[in-house]
């Protein structure tokens, strides 16, 4: 149920014993993270388990009730939150969206630049972000949390709907930005490549269908190395995983 | 006797310019209700209540009929302002529900990312709350663009003590021509309210989407996010 944890580390989110109800219905029961500065998590699960929720409530860093914790703390820092939907302004030209979450760096318009040119969109700055394909919203969207330059990144599917042969080059640079800023990840997704190219330790919620998910397994990947070289995923480890999902 | 039973190039500027400065003045009426409403959450946000008492004074107060105050009016005060005053007051409560409509709204999603990027509130407040509750005036204007037609009519029916320039309008000759039996002179004040609509309507998208350059509000206005 729990996630490896070394005492000495620095935690960049701690939390214990995290009950979430909504409307008196319980989605995720005695929940524990424990995710170091630095590393970083996937988290995994059947549809309607509760992981965006759950992902919502880390981002807001606020419990409402009727959830409750024993423990739910944070290291101080900015947050850069990818949601699946929304999450840009929709009066606002991509670059303005780029601007306003990244205003307060130093030297934000080249740094707004340099993420527009990694994330390939620099031939749609200008457009209104409600004019943009699904693909280019979810960059978009990465875009702008990468831009706050933040601490943690909690993304929830990030690039599900990007070309394959983009997202692995996206991933890569977005890898290689959480390296540079030693910021943490929690990571959302049902895309197993992703999150084994990503993540350090998974955790599969489950449970039984219409009840609370309490199952919780913890699975650390042997790899610990970022950026990851794309395509060079340890195929039957992956297939393992999968099976263990399958039982979740 | 002609001129009294048809419309003329002059009623219909005095019908625009009632029309107009009504539009005006309710629009911004509906901004300082909704400001001071948002003020009002805002200083309450910690008191529990089942029904927030200015919604219930604005609901009350947006259900009497424009038409049925035309007499109250008649009683206090009879000038080209108790006109505007009438117009504002048909127009007032549609724009200050589509504000407060849009300022209530909530984009959950944009909400946490902008707060936990580390935006400071008044950053947030100019990029995403002020925007969020214009796009609800330009809605309400859009609404309230056929509504002021409307209640034109019955503004106009106020009369007029003090012949002059003010004296005349669309809503008199609809009047007089009905009191004529003169159904052409009615049908061509019907068609020129029409027509008076679709321009209004016209110039006002226009201005909108190319003078203020602001497609994209305007597009969510119409659309829905």
């Amino acid at each position: 149920m729990e996630t490896e944890r070394d005492p000495s580390a620095v935690l960049a989110v701690a939390i214990e014993g995290l009950s979430l109800r909504i409307n008196n219905r319980i989605l995720i029961e005695n929940f524990q993270l424990h995710l170091p500065a630095g590393r970083r998590i996937g988290i995994t699960g059947p549809s309607g388990c509760g992981k965006t929720t759950l992902l919502r409530t880390i981002v807001a860093q606020q419990i409402t009730p009727p959830s409750k914790a024993t423990r739910f703390e944070f290291r101080p820092g900015r947050v850069g939150y990818v949601p699946q939907e929304g999450g840009l302004l929709p009066w606002y030209s991509l670059q303005r969206n780029l601007s306003v979450f990244a205003q307060q760096n130093d030297n934000h318009k080249e740094w707004c630049n340099d993420i527009l040119r990694w994330m390939e969109l620099d031939g749609v700055a200008e457009t209104n972000t409600q004019k943009l394909s699904g693909g280019e919203l979810q960059r978009a969207r990465l875009a702008c949390a990468i831009a706050s330059r933040p601490s943690l990144f909690c993304a929830d599917e990030p690039l599900t709907e990007v070309g394959l042969q983009q997202r692995w080059r996206l991933l890569k640079a977005w890898s290689g930005e959480i390296n540079e800023r030693a910021a943490s990840l929690i990571l959302i997704s049902h895309d197993v490549e992703t999150l084994f190219y990503l993540c350090d330790e998974l955790i599969v919620l489950g449970g039984e269908r219409g009840k609370p998910a309490t199952e919780i397994t913890p699975f650390t990947l042997p790899d610990q190395n970022h950026p990851r070289v794309p395509g060079q995923l340890d195929s039957k480890l992956i297939e393992s995983f999968r099976q263990l999902m399958s039982r979740g | 006797m002609v001129e009294y039973v048809w419309p003329s190039g002059k009623d219909v500027l005095l019908t625009t310019l009632r029309w107009s400065g009504g539009v005006a003045l309710g629009a911004v009426v509906a901004l300082c209700v909704a400001g001071f409403e948002a003020l009002l959450r805002v200083a309450l946000r910690y008191v529990r209540l089942t029904v927030f008492p200015f919604t219930m004074v604005f609901d009350f107060l947006r259900a009497l009929p424009v038409i049925a105050l035309v007499p109250l009016v008649q009683m206090v005060a009879v000038d080209e302002w108790s006109k505007f005053a009438l117009i504002a007051w048909a127009v007032t409560f549609p724009t200050w529900l589509a504000i407060r409509q849009s300022w209530l709204e909530q984009m959950i999603d944009t909400e946490l990312a902008l707060k936990a990027s580390g935006l400071r509130k008044r950053d947030i407040l100019r990029s995403y709350d002020l925007p969020k509750a214009f796009r609800g005036l330009l809605r309400g204007i859009e609404i309230s663009i056929g509504i002021a037609w409307i209640s034109v009519v019955a503004a106009e029916w106020i009369g007029n003590l003090r012949p002059g320039f003010w004296d005349g309008g669309l809503g008199y000759r609809v009047e007089y021509a009905h009191q004529s039996a003169n159904w052409s002179g009615v049908l061509a004040c019907l068609g020129l309210f029409g027509l008076l609509g679709v321009v209004s309507t016209f110039l006002w998208r226009t201005l909108v989407n190319r003078k203020l350059r602001l497609p994209r509000i305007w597009s969510i206005a119409r659309h829905g996010n």
